[in-house]
């Protein structure tokens, strides 16, 4: 009897410890919050109204990368809007963040190619 | 100035670190030696040799950009772009024991990576190079990655040799 109440204590323990939900996959991230980014169809005002202020802008405006943190709820904060979190100094701190888009867009202001590179698990 | 300063500062801990273990009743030094992992886990940001390896010279700065991301630097209208990164090799965790006291920390080696690249006038990769150098810091607190000034000074060097 007692070993069974053991083995229900030692059951919730080591549910407790598996109650972080895991990283999120770069597939799952692309199906969910950044869903809303498809190439040939959203502008770059739907990804500047998501994402604010990208952090680095290539060939003119044509290539914009903005520096996310994605939570394992699958929660996206741009680095724009988490001033006291980032270091946007002149050292190139990455500080907190998880991954970087990179967004590539054509003539007509429409998103031509994107990439999602993870730079670290999420939180 | 800073990472002399920075060095210095590593350097009199070190020498602390050495009177203290001569003069101490006890004191225990354990070097760990792992494989490179990012210095901070805030600063997370690192370049693996499989990224590295994907360099061509046929790639465009657009290529570039979509394969490894934003660079931390770049210069002369995007002509030149620098990814630097901080990775730690080593941890030496060390314990003094006086009477009366106990006390410890941690010493990480650094290595700075800078990966320097140069495009032609159309866009084009024509060049790159990885530069690495080595630090060392008390703690995972006092690591820091290399300032611009460092960087520019690397690149500058690189340009003058460049083709």
């Amino acid at each position: 009897m007692n070993h069974k109440l053991l083995l229900i204590v030692l059951g919730c323990v080591l549910c407790g410890c598996d109650a972080q939900p895991q990283a999120p996959t770069r597939d799952q991230i692309e199906k969910g919050p950044l869903s809303f980014v498809q190439d040939g169809t959203t502008t770059r005002e739907d990804v500047l109204l998501r994402f604010g202020t990208p952090t680095g802008q290539f060939e003119g405006d044509r290539i914009l990368t903005f520096r996310l943190a994605i939570s394992r709820a699958l929660e996206v904060t741009p680095a724009s809007r988490v001033a006291l979190t980032y270091r946007h100094d002149d050292q190139g701190v990455w500080n907190g963040t998880t991954h970087e888009l990179v967004v590539v867009f054509d003539g007509k202001n429409v998103v031509q190619k994107h990439r999602l590179i993870q730079i670290q698990d999420p939180r | 100035m800073g990472s002399m300063l920075h060095n210095f500062r590593v350097a009199l801990s070190l020498t602390a670190i050495a009177s203290l273990a001569l003069c101490c009743s006890g004191c225990l030094v354990v070097p760990i030696g792992h494989k490179e992992t990012p210095a901070s886990p805030n600063d997370a940001r690192a370049l693996t040799p499989q990224m590295i390896a994907t360099l061509n010279p046929a790639m465009s700065r657009e290529e570039v950009l979509l394969q490894l991301g934003e660079p931390d630097f770049w210069w002369d209208g995007q002509r030149v772009f620098a990814y630097q990164w901080t990775m730690s090799t080593l941890d030496v965790i060390w314990v003094a024991v006086s009477p009366g006291s106990i006390f410890g920390g941690d010493i990480r080696a650094l290595k700075f990576h800078t990966l320097l690249m140069e495009f032609d006038a159309n866009g084009q990769l024509k060049r790159w190079e990885q530069f690495a150098s080595n630090s060392a810091a008390l703690g995972e607190a006092d690591v820091i990655s290399p300032r611009k000034s460092s960087v520019l000074a690397l690149k500058s060097r690189w340009r003058s040799t460049g083709g």
